[in-house]
């Protein structure tokens, strides 16, 4: 059964608890996206007399390595995610389960961890370290090999959910005529083609935004260069933002692919349909599989044991709860608020998106723009917002990190509902309808309680990506308000090396407690 | 020929499938029947290899493929077909490419394939849509499509779960007329799952009933009729009429499809 | 339904939560964005918050940023600025925000017992616990005798593809490079850095890294600051560190500064927090724990740091370095190949 992405298209009434649940939840996404992006494009123009700043071939060479390195990194991942996610689904081994959590949690941390447990694995002074394996790791090879396992399990897991959500006949129809890696190659791929085609996209935008390890191994991007151009010696808004510019293109070029090319319907049909579903990876094919995954799952951990070695063998558990100051507290506020509210709002887009509304494609639209502007871009834009008097309430509290959150994030939140909410038959809506239930009783009986587990399970995704965040919060969060992330980021340059080891697990600790906890709970319902 | 030996499935310590065996003749037609979640369609995928008995044995054409403890023979090299009940149609092929797929995997030249591929389709009455997409098909198109996937590989046996349970009555009549004459003229030993006696009755010589994973009768409709052995056999005798369709065979029926 | 349940939980945590950081607002606080490294400061502003009971909100910067990631925040907060004070790593850098009006002058009554070229005249800053840049030689690579006493020693063919300074587009390198155009002029500076290129001389990618090469042997020598040095000494016993030019222009000292944004929200607090830190104890602790020379008499450090009144320092203006720093970038870049 083809799951209904498209929903019925018939126009139909909206009442006034739809329209205002619409204004409302539109109106907050719009808020936190669309000013910063105004202010940057106002930035733009100011500057179009200094167009001539983007003559010098140095721009582009950076621009041309940023975008390389993005696409080296994607590429690897693509190989390794796509390998993986097959193993995952297509073999049956013991401890599975196990090794996928430990394979994807890398994800869910901000990639300069992986990056600093690397170096204590294999930097000059590292447990296995050698002034080779050094060099390469401070190189361009180096940044491309790490960003690589630190994202190529997003690959792995949408992949693994493409596959999952293949009818299993079209699997077993193609094993009576082709043996597995035919039947992986021709046919389960090809299928899960566009889920696929997202996790490359996901995993470039990210790539391509990130800071944190080529600034920590030294190798410079493009986004770099215009967040040190922003200051220092030449500071120039007019300049920075027309350096902005090759960089917007880029992601617009990225929202065109996307909504063009991908389209919505990747994830849309990406839901885990229930049955039991046979192995395609028998005999040794298995025990390669199950090889497979235990390398997949022994990169993801090696660098969050490096850490945990060095913290342990430096005494950094000491001291951790001194450095850790209220890092974590804020960590968790400002994440779990705006975790709250993207949920929020994505319930209303994600229904409407869910159900062929063209308010939910517009706020899809919307927010999918807010992830693939490059954060530098986004937490510049709402410096220049919200640093007003008037707002100074908001600037100034946490209130800063939950816009800044919300603006790249909420597309997490509304794709997930999205998925979770076209798998339920809108005539459950409409059976609620037909009893003269109102818009919200429908939104909260039929729809969130209808998929409390989906809800949920959006919740800590976005949860999980907002914790992880360096990029946009280094920008602009609040005086004595800053996450762990920043606070491990800071505290590196001169820190006490095995406080700041055992400050990177303790962020591991917290975004680990928050999923098994979410996993525990879904699981826990399984059964019941 | 198929033959099933007190062949034994089990899903997660519990056994779906209970000391089944009987056997199916060249040409020769069997109705698999039962309730839901009786374990018809786990049979079928024992034959086709893809979840392995436990014990008992399962040959095909005389050659043992399974022997409870390994898989002797892997699903791909069995040369089975199966109609699946939604038809698993590959989306992402054109009508041809469906039928292409398994010739490739087998090592067919082009020019064989392009003439085979041409053939089944003639078969089916759909040799001018093969450059359509399953998307592009009615109903009734997909599952001749499905029909002639199974056959281009000219297959030792043929197994359908349920392939016409969605279908509406008149065309439910015209594709199974396809398909009692395709099965009839190749003598190919088919396995039918379905839920409607009706079918069964105008396509099946032999008839075998699965309950809760055991096979509680097997024999003609007339053995079934005279003395079931269970409230369901007795119902799904009544249910088919045997007074119109006993001793019928698929060679009876009219050609009115083709 | 658990899972419903859950959800209405968090929502109720997250809104005690939105309460509860409002609660704090009692105290008074002051703002404050810094350039020195966290792990030297924040131990300075727990201190400050004991024994004033003012409350700091801090924001630090980060190595990668080369020390222009605050300062972007600053000029980008502008004329609204959120922060109260800015202390800098270097005496340069509030020379972007004091051209651009940002400042408010402030002369601290406890700045007194600092020298009068660590007090800007327009009194917009005060500079205290400075760094200085020095040559850091590897004794198993130098000879006693041969021992590198100048800057210019890295053009001499002596040690030819032997020395190692950092990239000078960033960090304190930047500012010595200015340094040097100032004292020098212009012609001297560029033909002395050409001459560095024609010596064959490491261009590192940080003072961290000159450090690193001159401890592992790779290099003889190179120029980075004292508390690079410092770590140097700490990691082996191989290692001398020399104030060079004592007998010619001086060692280049680079304060760390303080200043007070003008128009900040706690100018009284503002004013505590700076009393506060060009203050002896402050310089005491900056000595002791982040190795940076005292720039007062008096103030007692570490045998393996010097205090600035014991070495020959060069004269220089910091806003004439901010001028050049800014006016030869773009020769730099080309120098670089950028």
């Amino acid at each position: 059964m083809a799951p209904p992405v498209d929903g019925h298209v018939t126009r139909r009434h909206i009442g006034w608890q739809a329209a205002m649940a619409w204004t409302l939840a539109g109106g907050l996404l719009a808020l936190a996206i669309v000013p910063p992006l105004t202010q940057v494009a106002r930035g733009l123009l100011g500057g179009s007399g200094q167009l001539s700043s983007l003559a010098a071939p140095r721009i582009w060479v950076l621009l041309g390595r940023s975008v390389l390195l993005a696409g080296a990194v994607t590429a690897v991942a693509l190989v390794a995610g796509v390998t993986l996610g097959v193993s995952f689904a297509k073999a049956s081994f013991p401890g599975r389960r196990l090794l996928l959590a430990l394979h994807v949690l890398i994800a869910f941390l901000p990639p300069f961890l992986p990056a600093l447990g690397w170096f204590r694995l294999v930097g000059r002074s590292g447990f296995v370290g050698s002034e080779s394996l050094s060099r390469v790791l401070f190189s361009g090879t180096g940044a491309v090999l790490v960003l690589a396992t630190c994202l190529t399990p997003i690959v792995t897991a949408l992949t693994w959910l493409g596959l999952h959500s293949i009818d299993p006949s079209l699997e077993d129809a193609a094993r009576l005529v082709g043996r597995p890696l035919r039947t992986v190659f021709a046919i389960l791929l090809p299928i899960a083609s566009r889920a696929i085609a997202l996790s490359g996209l996901i995993v470039f935008a990210l790539a391509l935004s990130e800071l944190g390890v080529p600034m920590f191994l030294r190798v410079d991007v493009y986004p770099a260069v215009v967040f040190s151009r922003l200051g220092g010696m030449d500071f120039a808004p007019g300049e920075a933002a027309v350096f902005m510019l090759p960089l917007l293109a880029t992601s617009l070029v990225l929202f065109g692919i996307e909504h063009l090319w991908i389209g919505r319907k990747s994830i849309a049909s990406l839901g885990i349909r229930s049955g039991e579903r046979s192995a395609v990876f028998r005999g040794r094919a298995r025990i390669a599989a199950a090889l497979v995954a235990a390398v997949g799952a022994l990169v993801s951990v090696a660098p969050v044991a490096g850490l945990a070695a060095h913290a342990t063998a430096g005494r950094g558990w000491a001291d951790m709860v001194r450095w850790a100051g209220d890092a974590p507290v804020n960590t968790l506020r400002a994440a779990g608020a705006a975790a709250l509210l993207c949920t929020a709002v994505a319930v209303v887009a994600g229904h409407a998106a869910a159900r062929g509304r063209g308010f939910g494609r517009a706020m899809d639209a919307l927010a999918s723009l807010g992830f693939l502007v490059p954060s530098t871009i986004i937490g510049v834009g709402l410096i220049a917002t919200w640093n007003r008097p008037w707002t100074a309430w908001l600037y100034t509290s946490f209130g800063i990190l939950v816009v800044g959150f919300a603006a790249k994030y909420a597309i997490i939140g509304c794709r997930t509902l999205e998925v979770v909410i076209a798998q339920m038959p809108s005539s459950l809506e409409e059976a609620g309808e037909s009893v003269g239930a109102s818009y919200f009783r429908r939104l909260w009986g039929i729809v969130v309680r209808g998929n409390a587990r989906g809800t949920l399970g959006a919740l800590t995704l976005v949860l999980a990506f907002c914790m992880r965040d360096l990029e946009t919060a280094v920008l602009f969060y609040p005086p004595g308000g800053e996450p762990l992330t920043v606070r491990i980021f800071t505290l590196e340059a001169n820190g006490p090396p095995a406080v700041v080891s055992a400050l990177a697990l303790l962020q591991v600790a917290m975004t680990g407690a928050a999923l098994a906890a979410t996993a525990a709970l879904l699981h826990r319902r399984r059964i019941a | 020929m198929i033959e099933l030996e007190h062949v034994c499935v089990k899903r997660q310590g519990r056994a779906v499938v209970d000391d089944a065996s009987f056997s199916v003749a060249d040409g020769e037609l069997v109705a698999l029947v039962g309730p839901s979640g009786s374990g018809k369609s786990t049979l079928l995928r024992a034959v086709l290899g893809l979840d392995p008995p436990h014990a008992g044995r399962i040959l095909v054409g005389g050659a043992c493929v399974s022997d409870g403890k390994r898989e002797l023979v892997t699903p791909e090299a069995r040369n089975v077909a199966m109609v699946f009940q939604d038809l698993a149609l590959w989306p992402h092929m054109s009508v041809k490419g469906n039928l292409e797929f398994g010739l490739k995997a087998r090592g067919h030249a082009a020019a064989q394939r392009e003439a085979r591929v041409q053939q089944a389709l003639e078969w089916v009455s759909m040799a001018d849509k093969s450059e359509r997409s399953p998307g592009e098909l009615s109903g009734g198109e997909r599952q001749r499509v499905a029909i002639a996937r199974a056959l281009v590989l000219d297959p030792r046996a043929i197994l359908l779960d349920e392939p016409l349970a969605n279908l509406d009555i008149a065309l439910k009549a015209e594709i199974l007329a396809v398909l009692a004459t395709l099965l009839g003229e190749r003598g190919i030993p088919a396995v039918y799952v379905t839920h409607d006696p009706w079918e069964a009755a105008r396509l099946a010589q032999r008839v075998a009933v699965l309950e809760a994973g055991r096979v509680t009768q097997w024999g003609t409709f007339e053995e079934l009729a005279a003395s079931p052995s269970t409230s369901f056999v007795e119902a799904f005798a009544r249910a088919a009429g045997w007074g119109v369709a006993s001793g019928s065979s698929i060679r009876d029926l009219p050609n009115s499809a083709r | 339904m658990p899972v419903v349940r859950c959800l209405a939980l968090a929502l109720a945590a997250a809104l005690a939560a939105c309460v509860g950081c409002k609660s704090r607002t009692g105290s008074p606080d002051v703002v404050v964005y810094t350039s020195v490294d966290q792990v030297f400061s924040e131990p300075v502003f727990r201190d400050f918050e004991k024994s004033s009971g003012v409350r700091v909100r801090a924001v630090y910067d980060t190595e990668e940023t080369k020390s222009t990631g605050v300062l972007n925040r600053l000029i980008a907060e502008g004329a609204h600025p959120l922060a109260d004070v800015f202390w800098s790593g270097d005496s340069v850098r509030p020379f972007q925000l004091i051209k651009r009006g940002f400042v408010e002058p402030y002369s601290s009554p406890a700045a007194s017992g600092l020298p009068a070229s660590a007090r800007a005249p327009d009194r917009t800053w005060t500079g205290f616990a400075a760094r200085a840049r020095v040559l850091i030689v590897n004794k198993t690579k130098v000879a006693a005798a041969e021992m590198p006493r100048s800057v210019s020693d890295m053009v001499s063919p002596q040690w030819r593809g032997k020395v190692a300074i950092a990239n000078p587009l960033y960090g304190t390198t930047t500012m010595h490079v200015a340094a040097l155009f100032a004292v020098w002029g212009e012609d001297k500076t560029k033909s002395f850095l050409n001459g560095l290129k024609a010596n064959q001389a490491r261009i590192a990618s940080s003072n961290g890294e000159v450090k690193r090469l001159v401890v592992s042997g790779e290099v003889s020598w190179g120029i980075a600051d004292t508390d690079d040095a410092h770590e140097a000494q700490r990691e082996s016993s191989d290692i001398e560190v020399v104030y060079p030019d004592q007998d010619g222009m001086g060692v280049l000292v680079i304060p760390t500064a303080t200043v007070v944004l003008r128009g900040c929200p706690h100018p009284d607090q503002a004013k505590k927090l700076v009393d506060y830190l060009v203050s002896a104890e402050v310089e005491q602790k900056m000595a002791s724990t982040a190795a940076h020379m005292p720039l007062r008499p008096g103030v007692v450090a570490p045998p393996s740091v010097r205090t600035a009144t014991s070495v020959k320092s060069m004269q220089v203006d910091y806003g004439r370095v901010a001028f050049e720093m800014e006016a030869q970038q773009a020769w730099l870049r080309q120098w670089m190949g950028m």
